[in-house]
């Protein structure tokens, strides 16, 4: 699943992924897995991430309520 | 010759590790970059084992094959390089955050270790080393490690050019 939040928030800050991605110390292309859903940071990553862009865990990877019901409810071949 | 060529190309290696150790920042990959090796290691090794078990097999069954295992475990282990290179290079994990490779630089230094390593094959054959019964022989290493780096540069100059793109169109989307 695409993460729209983290691209936005990047984008509102007028930053391109190789800024943000020298800001936290990782590759490019990390920047963009993460943003395209390909790879899962762990919880180091995202905080350095949310630190880069000044916002919340909550408000970067978390999921609303009613989304993740909908994925929850999701067949496994769905995801 | 070959003396002339060993030393040149340990005074390369020289170089480059006096270049790079002249670096103050140290160069570090980062944990999807790690993770990615790691299963590049690990699809390599596990390769390797079951190549060398099949080759051993082989050479249970045709006893010819026993004058070549040198060179037959020399296809194994340099197919295994390249997968694990070709791993971290469509994983983007093969050079290090800091570490800045253009493709001319990769161009030259695989094209160099792959013209050098067919060269030698090309003088052992011209030394009068004959292809008995058209199977590999020792000499056959030179050309196997030329074929990998060909193989490595290959992929590393369709990545880079795949990678330009990519990141043109994920920046404009």
């Amino acid at each position: 699943m695409k993460n729209l939040k983290l691209k936005s928030a990047r984008a509102a800050m007028d930053m391109t992924q190789q800024d943000l991605a020298d800001r936290v110390n990782v590759s490019r292309q990390t920047i963009n897995s993460i943003e395209k859903g390909d790879y899962n940071p762990t919880i180091k990553l995202c905080i350095a991430i949310c630190r880069a862009l000044d916002k919340t865990l909550d408000e970067l990877f978390w999921e609303d309520e009613s989304k993740a019901s909908d994925i929850s409810s999701m067949p496994k071949s769905a995801l | 010759m070959f003396t002339v060529m060993m030393v040149a190309v340990l005074t390369l290696a020289m170089a480059v590790l006096l270049i790079y150790s002249a670096k103050k920042e140290k160069e570090t990959y980062d944990e999807r970059q790690v993770r990615a090796r790691g299963k590049a290691c690990q699809l390599a090794f596990s390769t390797l084992i079951i190549y060398i078990f099949a080759i051993m097999l082989l050479v249970e069954e045709y006893t010819l094959l026993k004058n070549y295992i040198g060179t037959l475990l020399m296809v194994g282990i340099a197919s295994s390089i390249c997968l694990f290179a070709s791993y971290c290079i469509w994983s983007d994990a093969y050079l290090a955050l800091k570490e800045e490779m253009t493709l001319a630089t990769a161009a030259f230094i695989f094209a160099c270790m792959g013209g050098l390593s067919v060269f030698l094959f090309i003088q052992a054959l011209r030394n009068g080393t004959p292809i008995e019964e058209l199977l590999l022989l020792e000499n056959c290493n030179f050309f196997i490690l030329g074929v990998s780096y060909l193989v490595m540069f290959i992929n590393i100059v369709l990545k880079t050019t795949l990678s330009q793109k990519e990141a043109e169109s994920s920046e404009e989307s």
